[in-house]
């Protein structure tokens, strides 16, 4: 170490050395210069250092003035500690949804069923309610097998057959009385083959005060569960078919009439679980919404209400020259559904505002001279700008936004869904790159960050969003909706500079998926 | 007479600054109003002071000490340890009456002409006269010829520097200032004599 400093000092030494010594001779002019810059006596000294010591005590009043200009940051803290812990809720929420998820096909191991006594004849009674039936519920039933069905050498109809729950290796399923063969051929269940197995063109028969609408509704239910839940089974050898003579526990009214319930049971555990065979019942309130569109972006220009300086030139020539464009905006909501028809979301998106403008310059007049401001990067100091097509540059800002939103389902069981989302959003500014012409329309202000002059602050948005979905499944749907979005407050932070309130108009796309 | 160095003068007070003053550019920085207002309250009288020099009143120079506070707490994270807080705040304060006379496009049109620039200032006129008197004789002359008094003869900038800030030649920095310092004599003088009038009671 001591080497390298000392070979070091050597070449230091040796400029110095070298140049330390070097002498300029100033030209005539210079002390001219320095003569002409200093006092012919000792007036200016006794002025400044009789000043210089000068206090004048302000007015109480002059503080409240200057608090009110100044923003409350400390407001910030108080936002991001709220926002923060949202934001921890909205994953962790989702997380925990997910996780949920999964964790429901762990619960499903080696139950006992025990069938109680009491013989279903008919599932028409009226006095049935609906009653989720899982593993933890069937805990005390006893099962009574009247005949065990070998798999070897029968058929099972799986057509009018509806699996009403899982429970281990288990499967409880209700079938149709009229299929009198039920049995299994191992070499005809294999995995996911479902449309093998279904071959019976047999309807569910009607009974006399069987409601048509609830038959039907049945049999759509019925053909759609047989279809989807077996696809996802991966019965590679069934054990033995029972049939469940005593059964207790009232089913779901959706269960086909006059069925018999059967118990497979399968060799292996079924763990996994078809998520479409949820009902209705088994969903949460919770859902997961991504929304992503487009929008065109639009500025409210107007003059502050105390400011010493005449803006009516300059606004008229922003609104000339600033024309709207198209930019994206897109994120996730979680949604929470009070009851069918109303629901509440938040969560995080971002949104991008754009503009464009073309202008032209010339030279400004003798009475026009470029403002100057602390933190202000002016470009083009000495050109007026003019409306023209000349040049070009853009506007660009970008918000991270905490929306809260309320949406009213105007016919939430339908396929197709019309809705209506409003609510406001709080826009936390990320991003600035943006450049508009300055006071007295000569130089461009340049804004590369939010603390450069004027400043643009954080701001509130409101939007009103009517929405068509459409429900592709149980869990999933898609949608669309035209987007209105209004700025409520200014996003230039100087109230002593012109107002900016953005507002957007744009479409949307929106993909929902329930847990 | 000697001749004295007029160049910049950075102010290099050696003064016993709070303590805790670091603590408090820090709280300004988070935005706490509690330090803001300490702030405000330790800088205040002296900024009031020199907004005076460059006001035509007392309510002008409040307002602009309220600007100047105000881009002095906008602009607080700029301050980045290098020079004397206070010095800085002072040229926040002087820039921000510089941007509201080019705000007010005021212009040198103004004529000194009838005042009477033959004043003689005597050594001690300056020092019987006070700061408050001095600073009020000031305020009476006309915008442009005080900003320019100001920054020369007070502040210590050069004609080039005077010339750049206000977007003038350096030569209409030179002969604007001639004449107010000549109005500033006679003033001073104008004053002196009446100060030391004998006092005579009404008849």
């Amino acid at each position: 170490m001591n080497l390298f400093v000392n070979r070091n000092k050597k070449f230091e030494d040796s400029i110095k050395n070298q140049i330390g010594d070097v002498e300029y001779k100033p030209s005539e002019s210079s002390w001219e210069k320095i003569v002409s810059n200093l006092p012919e006596d000792d007036f200016e000294f006794s002025i400044a250092d009789k000043v210089n010591s000068f206090h004048q005590n302000p007015e109480n009043t002059n503080w409240e003035k200057i608090e009110s200009k100044i923003p409350f940051k400390n407001f910030q803290n108080i936002k991001r500690i709220v926002w923060i812990p949202l934001l921890f809720i909205f994953f962790g929420s989702a997380a925990v949804l997910t996780f949920k998820t999964f964790l429901n096909t762990e619960k499903q191991n080696a139950v006992s069923i025990k069938i109680k006594s009491e013989k279903l004849n008919s599932l028409q009674d009226e006095s049935f309610q609906k009653q989720k039936i899982n593993a933890e519920k069937i805990s005390s039933i006893q099962f009574l097998a009247k005949e065990n069905i070998k798999p070897s050498s029968k058929i099972i109809n799986y057509k009018n057959t509806r699996l009403l729950t899982n429970v281990g290796s288990k499967k409880i399923v209700a079938t149709n009385n009229q299929n009198k063969n039920t049995s299994v051929s191992k070499s005809s269940i294999k995995p996911g083959v479902s449309k093998q197995i279904i071959n019976s063109d047999k309807s569910i028969e009607k009974k006399n005060n069987f409601d048509e609408s609830l038959s039907n509704s049945i049999e759509k239910e019925q053909t759609n569960n047989i279809e989807n839940s077996i696809s996802s089974y991966k019965i590679n050898d069934v054990k033995s078919i029972s049939q469940i003579t005593n059964l207790p526990v009232k089913v779901s009214p959706f269960a086909p009439l006059n069925y018999s319930l059967l118990l497979i049971e399968t060799t292996n555990d079924e763990k996994r679980i078809n998520k479409s065979k949820y009902s209705e019942d088994e969903l949460t309130r919770f859902s997961i919404t991504a929304i992503t569109g487009m929008q065109y972006c639009y500025n409210i220009l107007t003059a502050p209400a105390n400011s010493s300086i005449n803006f009516t030139e300059n606004i008229a020539l922003r609104r000339k020259i600033e024309l709207p464009a198209v930019d994206w905006n897109g994120g996730f909501l979680l949604d929470y559904e009070i009851n069918d028809n109303w629901r509440i979301s938040t969560g995080v998106s971002v949104s991008n505002f754009t503009q464009n403008f073309q202008y032209s310059i010339t030279s400004p007049s003798a009475n026009h001279q470029p403002i100057s401001e602390p933190g202000a990067t002016l470009s083009n100091p000495n050109d007026s700008i003019l409306y023209g097509n000349a040049m070009g540059n853009r506007i660009k800002y970008t918000w991270t936004e905490i929306p809260l939103f309320i949406t009213y389902s105007f016919n939430p069981k339908s396929k197709i869904c019309f809705e209506i989302m409003t609510g406001i959003s709080y826009g936390i500014i990320s991003g600035v790159d943006a450049a508009f012409v300055s006071y007295d329309n000569v130089g461009l202000l340049v804004l590369t960050d939010k603390s450069n002059f004027p400043g643009i602050k954080n701001n509130l948005f409101f939007h009103v969003n009517p929405h068509v979905n459409y429900q592709i499944s149980k869990l999933v749907s898609v949608g669309v909706c035209p987007t209105f979005k209004y700025s409520l407050t200014s996003i230039t932070a100087n109230d002593s500079w012109v107002q900016q309130q953005p507002y957007f108009i744009g479409i949307s796309a929106t993909l929902r998926r329930k847990f | 007479m000697a001749a004295r160095n007029h160049s910049f003068i950075i102010f290099d007070l050696i003064i016993s600054m709070p303590i805790n003053v670091e603590e408090i550019i820090k709280g300004c920085i988070d935005g706490d109003r509690k330090y803001q207002k300490q702030l405000y309250e330790h800088f205040a009288s002296k900024m009031l002071g020199i907004c005076m020099r460059y006001a035509k009143d007392k309510a002008e120079a409040e307002d602009m000490m309220q600007e100047g506070f105000v881009k002095v707490f906008m602009s607080i994270k700029n301050f980045r340890n290098e020079g004397n807080f206070e010095g800085w705040v002072k040229r926040i304060m002087v820039y921000n009456a510089i941007n509201m006379f080019k705000i007010r496009k005021r212009k040198f049109r103004e004529s000194l002409d009838s005042i009477d620039a033959d004043g003689i200032v005597e050594n001690n006129m300056i020092e019987i006269i006070s700061a408050k008197e001095i600073v009020t004789l000031i305020q009476q002359m006309p915008e442009g010829y005080r900003l320019i008094f100001n920054l020369f003869a007070v502040e210590g900038y050069t004609h080039r520097e005077i010339s750049e800030l206000l977007e003038i030649s350096e030569g209409t920095s030179k002969s604007q200032y001639s004449r107010a310092r000549q109005f500033m004599k006679a003033a001073l003088t104008k004053h002196y004599k009446i100060l030391n009038e004998p006092f005579r009671e009404p008849k």
